[in-house]
């Protein structure tokens, strides 16, 4: 076995490398999930209740008191069903935009390749998800929710899949800008809650009147990831148009994310 | 034989700014983009053209005063920071021990700290496994393996992190302020 150290070489995703330390994703992920409800007494049942009491508030003032209509679903599914994909792309944007500052220590003293703590943080995020959607099964058995198999097999996984793109390419592009400029710290928050109001979770589509204010909806990754991921259980006719522009949308963040990452991930240990 | 690790003329620049800010942020980036800053920038080796080959057996250490650049050499052998300048050609698997105890977390025990530690300096699980044992009581903090590592005395914690990097089986090891751990604990 031989290779060369040298200054900055070509730009690649380096899969051979990230396949050789396949074992750190485990690890990582592993250490966060731990870590994460170390110490509490309610332990794992956090990743089901965070999501289940939103539920329950958004239910109250959203449906019940403002009367937002929810294409057909009971309220409470509607929005639940938004709100799991949402809780993968808020928590994992979020840490994985700040992973590269708070593992700062480990970066500096040892080297392994930069891109399995994005990754993880995005696996801790879906592990949440797969906790939290055994109360969307109940909830689906509990509305007599019918559903087609075939679709949900299609439909379920496909926004999962485009939840998972966005939030990584999203969350990577944070971090290599996090540790060069610490003023993402404060934009990471505020972006994500602001990201909320413009994805349908709370509210269909449907409402929005202005063609223009579709568009900026459209222009949000998460509208397809939401979009599609309840087409599984609704029926709606798609937007093929907007449905377009919003995966093209999560691509553009993967690639601009992954890019800037590789391009700049040398030298996080000099500037973190 | 072919040396088992060839520097050759290996160079590492930082740019030293003198003015009040010492950090960057976004505001100041886009302030430049329109206005030239008026700070001024110096160009600081702290390596500057080092060639050396190291052959398989040999031990080798670097003294030098503070800031004469022994860390920054081995943080490039490490592959944590590249250098500007020159190449270096390893045969063989490198682990690099340049703290004790990297990626230690608080509040995982001893046991899931020594499995989160041994994969992050590059074993395989199984390899940790398979040492699970040796590593534990070499350690001797056995009584305490379900312990948060919060909970360890700092020669505890110490003595946990050092029986872990014993059973690497690297062909090239960077070691860097480790062996003093062996004058306090007398190991």
């Amino acid at each position: 076995m031989e290779y060369e150290i040298k200054p900055s070489e070509k730009l690649s995703l380096g899969i051979e490398e990230l396949w050789q330390y396949r074992e750190l994703f485990y690890f990582f992920t592993w250490r966060d999930i731990k870590v994460k409800y170390k110490q509490t007494v309610l332990g794992f049942a956090w990743a089901i209740l965070q999501p289940f009491f939103m539920m329950v508030i958004f239910s109250l003032f959203f449906g019940q008191a403002l009367k937002v209509p929810s294409d057909n679903l009971p309220y409470p599914v509607f929005v639940f069903s938004g709100l799991l994909l949402w809780n993968i792309f808020s928590s994992g944007v979020t840490s994985a935009g700040n992973s590269m500052v708070s593992n700062a220590n480990m970066i500096k003293k040892i080297y392994f390749p930069r891109l399995i703590i994005p990754v993880s943080s995005v696996l801790v995020a879906l592990f949440d998800f797969f906790m939290s959607i055994i109360i969307f099964i109940g909830m689906l058995i509990f509305y007599h929710i019918h559903i087609e198999i075939l679709k949900m097999l299609l439909f379920v996984p496909s926004g999962l899949i485009i939840c998972c793109v966005s939030t990584f390419g999203l969350g990577t592009f944070l971090a290599a800008l996090n540790i060069k400029y610490r003023d993402f710290k404060y934009i990471i928050p505020f972006l994500v809650q602001s990201l909320l109001f413009i994805t349908p979770v709370i509210y269909p589509v449907s409402i929005l009147t202005h063609d223009f204010l579709k568009y900026i909806v459209a222009l949000n990754p998460m509208y397809a990831a939401v979009t599609l991921f309840r087409s599984g259980f609704i029926e709606v006719p798609m937007q093929w148009n907007l449905l377009l522009i919003s995966l093209f949308s999560g691509f553009t963040f993967l690639i601009t994310g992954l890019y800037y990452f590789r391009k700049t991930e040398t030298y996080f240990a000099d500037l973190a | 034989m072919k040396p088992i690790l060839e520097i050759k003329n290996i160079s590492k620049r930082f740019m030293i700014h003198h003015e009040k800010q010492t950090y960057l942020n976004l505001r100041d980036s886009l302030a430049t983009l329109f206005k030239r800053s008026k700070t001024s920038d110096e160009i600081f080796y702290a390596l500057d053209d080092i060639s050396f080959d190291v052959f398989s057996g040999d031990s080798i250490g670097i003294i030098g005063k503070n800031g004469a650049g022994k860390s920054t050499l081995l943080k490039i052998l490490s592959k944590i920071t590249p250098p500007s300048s020159g190449k270096i050609i390893c045969r063989g698997r490198i682990a690099s021990l340049l703290e004790v105890g990297t990626g230690f977390h608080a509040e995982l025990s001893g046991r899931e700290n020594i499995f989160l530690n041994g994969s992050i300096l590059g074993m395989k699980r199984v390899e940790i496994q398979k040492n699970f044992d040796a590593i534990v009581d070499f350690s001797g903090v056995e009584q305490f393996l379900d312990t948060p590592l919060k909970h360890y005395s700092s020669g505890m914690q110490l003595r946990l992190a050092f029986a872990v990097a014993a059973f690497l089986e690297n062909e090239i090891l960077i070691i860097a302020d480790y062996l003093k751990i062996y004058d306090d604990f007398h190991l």
